[in-house]
């Protein structure tokens, strides 16, 4: 919480410092995202309807039946393999995942953090290299995904959630 | 890659597919085929709960950056961070002049203005400002791929700096400390402190794979 109020206030006296008219800057921003919003209920109705009906499909009680040794949070496993292919998804089973378990759970802290830890892969490269009609991406794409999979094993390890 | 990449673009319809029709079918076998008719069809009202939420905290923060954006910050901070920055991208201080048979001059001051695109695009990404890091990364890329010695294949800074796109280093985890605190969860220093670690650790770890795959490269071209 601190670190919020104190990115603000710095925000604040930097533009006061600089003579900006802070709230007309303030509601132009606003403004601006605002039109961008109608593009995002669609998106997030499509993924949500899908992830709702695969998690409770009773396909983690299959799951652990075969595999009973890993008894990881489905919803945390989902969130993780859909990480690099979309912002929306991952962040959706993030609010999930602290509507069912609480957002300082062990499980909630652990999906807070993997949230965190990098940009959407996919949509990135995507976008960056075909705004240059660039057709390879190099390496990036398997340098990004090795990483983002190394640091979600760490942390799902780390917080114990494989037994 | 390249085909990776359009095959998972075009496969979001079929992750969609994939996981509602696997749902249905499993829960058939298993017999929760009322759970999953409810959930269908909850699903509405839950999407717009997540989105007023989403939705609300991006305008939010979209005012409140655009008075950064507005004051200067951004530049500001760039003018400070330029040295230490452009370690990054060592390629940029000679071997970049050597790939190219412009002038001199016009190729000094051209490194200028890419360096200049390229850390205020980084330090864009550690304040958290969306749009702005990515306009300066576009423009960044744009003029190094007008000094692109083979235009079809990205050089080692245009990897470097789409990958430092995406595994960025946060400072200031705004979206998540605002959804935790919407949840009615306080988020506490310690918390912060490894959510800031977290992002580093993986901001390093993919630019160490970066060196070394650059590394490998280069031994087998010998």
């Amino acid at each position: 919480m601190f670190i919020i109020v104190l990115y603000i206030f710095f925000i604040l006296c930097f533009g006061l410092y600089k003579k900006v008219d802070t709230y007309d800057a303030f509601k132009e921003g606003a403004e601006n995202s605002f039109k961008s919003l109608g593009k995002l209920f669609p998106n997030i109705l499509g993924i949500i309807v899908a992830v709702n009906v695969f998690l409770n499909s009773g396909i983690t009680e299959l799951i652990n039946q075969f595999l009973v040794n890993l008894k990881i949070v489905p919803e945390l496993l989902l969130q993780c393999l859909l990480k690099p292919l979309s912002w929306n998804s991952s962040i959706l089973l993030m609010n999930q995942i602290y509507e069912t378990y609480g957002p300082s759970s062990k499980v909630g802290i652990a999906a807070s953090l993997i949230q965190n830890a990098s940009d959407t892969a996919l949509y990135v490269s995507v976008l960056y290299f075909s705004s240059i009609k660039m057709k390879h991406s190099g390496h990036t794409l398997l340098v990004v995904i090795l990483t983002n999979f190394a640091i979600f094993i760490t942390i799902i390890l780390l917080f114990g959630l494989v037994s | 890659m390249f085909l990776l990449n359009l095959f998972l673009i075009k496969n979001m319809n079929k992750i969609w597919n994939f996981l509602l029709i696997i749902g249905i079918v499993v829960s058939f076998i298993s017999g929760s085929v009322d759970k999953v008719g409810e959930v269908l069809l909850n699903s509405t009202m839950e999407a717009f709960k997540v989105f007023l939420k989403l939705a609300l905290l991006m305008i939010f923060w979209n005012g409140m950056f655009n008075i950064a954006i507005k004051s200067g910050l951004l530049n500001n901070l760039t003018k400070v961070f330029e040295k230490p920055l452009s370690k990054l991208f060592p390629e940029l201080k000679d071997n970049f002049l050597n790939e190219n048979n412009l002038k001199d001059n016009s190729n000094n001051s051209f490194n200028k203005e890419i360096k200049n695109y390229l850390c205020s695009n980084l330090v864009a990404n550690f304040l958290g400002l969306g749009a702005p890091a990515t306009l300066a990364g576009l423009k960044a890329l744009e003029l190094l791929q007008a000094h692109n010695p083979h235009p079809t294949y990205p050089t080692k800074t245009m990897v470097r700096l789409v990958i430092l796109n995406i595994c960025t280093l946060t400072i200031f985890p705004t979206t998540i400390i605002s959804m935790r605190s919407l949840m009615g969860a306080k988020t506490n220093f310690s918390l912060t402190l490894l959510m800031i670690i977290t992002s580093l650790a993986s901001c390093s770890l993919a630019l160490f794979l970066d060196f070394l795959i650059n590394l490998f490269s280069k031994f087998k071209k010998k």
